[in-house]
């Protein structure tokens, strides 16, 4: 068998490039390891989810046979040290909370903004952001974002093609507190449908937004926008439950072709003009590695977002239940911060589950059992206001991905193995933006506020990232400007792993414009 | 005896005010789902036992300790020199506050009640 392309993930970047090769004529054909969902095969179950996972999390990969490590130690997908990200159609598209961010010009020169603190790789992306603008402009609109003006830091864009929206009980204290201040504030831009658009309704509101999948369809990921035009024109096949075991090379650094196990576990060879990766910075580090493609720095830099977190208590009670529940932002702090290597984002949050308050919210004051317990729960729930935010991320080369060859998943694959930390300079990035989380909650009433201070930590999660980095020199970057990887003509990335830095924001509209780039580029030349 | 004793115990955890205590809300049930399905059935009784026998040490079962002698109890063996012991109490609270404030669906906090004592509150 033979295609034009073979697109390797239907994720973010999986989706769109398949998509946009499928729309351009080509024959593509999309694999993906996990299954097409819906809002009813993902359980509402507050200990089965994409935001606590405690005992699952209600898509794939499955709890066994699924294994990764960290430090040696072996994980199952549902711990935290596993670094998970949703294996299904759409990937965390379907589950995520859809924060709609561009990054900020400055995030793709922090080499050149900050110089390089000692011991970390930090470096300019070989692309600005003006180069990344239409793309993230088509993003926006394909995949469908709603959202307000942009903040003052930002620059001008042409409007997202739905209004905000509304904003919560919890978001008008704090742009009470911000105009205090004198900060300046923005509705978050959500991949959710604020009106109905492309024959799907608006957003109903409900409290389960981040960690689910949505009730009528209004969140919008690859999974109902891209992937479903790709099969519409005919020319993409969509293969679910599959798992890619290696790229295959031809003599003079061009790919051929990939193998992979088909639903039945039955190993398949398929040849194509091109080859796409787009399997998230964790698994496509490993397929490069298990395939001997991309040289020693593929799986170095892994990345992700330390969140710097602020709680605090208000008189009242002041929780409305009006999902998702992110609805104010404040740029003030991704950059130009005296002394601080980048910064980020703060926003308020996406409805809290009271079984995520009282894991991640009590105090050291109060005890973890007992009537008093119970009584804080009682009293503080309600009234509970956070302020949070992604921290721009210090990479550190030794912090990456390897494969342990003796530990193999369910096909025999050996496992993707995660060391090292990110660089410590990220942690003072963290307590400046932790303090302005703080201040924010004290300038919009708050009374009782607290944080948990940062320790070091490998930090990859779902917005894992860096593991290929985008660069132009082939012994300092994995892939070249185009998402090409170095050497290999026909091969190219498609999902976080060429980030380079990972910016103050969520990063899946970065993933997405980068995708739309990509295949453009890839198109353009064959 | 264990149900018996992990009741007292829950129910130390979480107590009744004017909302009800753990047991009461379904929390039983959860924990006895999640023992199941995590393979803690001897994780449970060897903690229970060793709850029991130091309650004894005292002169009483567990049971029949005074809700005050059982929270002193606990708090106790939560700084017990025995890790084992140790860890056992961190899971069961744990998962007691697991049962209590998770979905319904999991077997606790029964028809919501729970969340109608927090205020959150399910529209779609």
């Amino acid at each position: 068998m033979k295609f034009d392309a073979i697109v390797i993930g239907a994720g973010a970047g999986g989706g769109i490039a398949a998509c946009t090769l499928a729309e351009a004529g080509k024959s593509v054909l999309l694999l993906e390891r996990g299954r097409w969902l819906t809002f009813d095969d993902v359980p509402r179950d507050h200990l089965r989810n994409h935001r606590l996972s405690q005992y699952g999390h209600g898509t794939g990969p499955d709890l066994n046979g699924n294994p990764r490590l960290l430090d040696g130690w072996q994980y199952r997908p549902n711990q935290p040290n596993y670094n998970n990200n949703a294996s299904c159609v759409g990937s965390g598209t379907l589950v995520y909370g859809g924060q709609a961010w561009r990054f900020h010009p400055l995030d793709f020169l922090m080499a050149s903004t900050y110089g390089i603190p000692e011991g970390s790789s930090l470096s300019d992306w070989p692309i600005s952001y003006e180069d990344l603008a239409p793309y993230y402009e088509k993003a926006e609109w394909e995949i469908g974002v709603s959202g307000s003006a942009p903040a003052p830091q930002m620059p001008e864009r042409k409007e997202y093609p739905m209004g905000p929206l509304p904003r919560t009980l919890k978001g008008k204290l704090l742009e009470e507190g911000s105009k205090k201040l004198g900060w300046a504030t923005q509705t978050p831009p959500l991949l959710i449908n604020s009106s109905a658009r492309n024959g799907r309704p608006a957003c109903l509101a409900c409290q389960h937004c981040v960690g689910f999948a949505c009730p009528n369809n209004s969140k919008n990921g690859t999974q109902n926008t891209v992937i479903p035009r790709a099969l519409a024109s005919g020319n993409c096949t969509l293969e679910t439950e599959t798992m890619v075991s290696k790229i295959v090379k031809t003599a003079g650094g061009r790919v051929c072709g990939v193998k992979y196990f088909n639903r039945d576990g039955i190993e398949q060879y398929v040849e194509a003009d091109i080859v796409i990766v787009a399997c998230g910075a964790i698994e496509t580090a490993r397929l490069l590695i298990n395939s001997k493609i991309g040289g020693p720095l593929v799986g170095a830099n892994l990345q992700g977002h330390y969140y710097a977190v602020g709680a605090g208590v208000m008189p009242e009670p002041i929780w409305d239940g009006v999902g998702p529940g992110v609805s104010i932002s404040t740029l003030e702090f991704n950059h130009g911060n005296e002394g601080i290597v980048g910064g980020g984002m703060l926003a308020d949050d996406f409805i809290t589950m009271p079984i995520v308050y009282a894991k991640w919210f009590r105090p050291k004051t109060v005890p973890s059992w007992g009537i008093e317990h119970k009584q804080w729960m009682r009293e503080t729930y309600p009234r509970f206001l956070q302020v949070m935010g992604p921290v721009h991320e210090i990479p550190n080369e030794d912090c990456r991905v390897n494969v342990a060859k003796p530990i193999k998943d369910k096909w025999g694959i050996p496992v993707a193995s995660l060391t090292g930390t990110t660089h410590p300079e990220t942690l003072r990035t963290t307590r400046f933006m932790i303090e302005r989380a703080k201040e924010w909650l004290a300038a919009s009433g708050a009374r009782t506020i607290y944080s948990n201070d940062p320790e070091l930590h490998l930090s990859a999660g779902q917005h894992q990232a860096g593991t290929c980095r985008m660069g132009m020199d082939p012994t300092k970057s994995v892939v070249d400007d185009r998402c090409r990887v170095h050497g290999h003509d026909n091969l190219f990335i498609a999902d976080s792993s060429v980030h380079v830095t990972n910016g103050g924001f969520n990063p899946v509209l970065t993933v997405m414009a980068l995708a739309y780039r990509t295949s453009e580029k890839a198109l353009a030349t064959w | 005896m264990q149900t018996q004793i992990l009741r007292a115990i829950i129910d130390r955890i979480i107590p009744a005010d004017d909302f009800p205590s753990a047991s009461e809300a379904g929390v039983l049930d959860f924990l006895q789902r999640i023992i199941a399905l995590e393979s803690l059935q001897e994780t449970y009784d060897d903690g229970l036992v060793a709850i029991e026998l130091e309650a004894q040490k005292s002169g009483k079962a567990f049971c029949d300790l005074s809700p005050t002698g059982q929270d002193h109890l606990l708090h106790e063996l939560e700084k017990s020199d025995d890790p084992k012991i140790r860890r056992f109490i961190e899971v069961l609270v744990r998962q007691t506050v697991e049962g209590y404030y998770s979905d319904p669906g999991n077997g606790g906090n029964r028809e919501g009640i729970a969340w109608d004592m927090v205020g959150f509150r399910v529209t779609v």
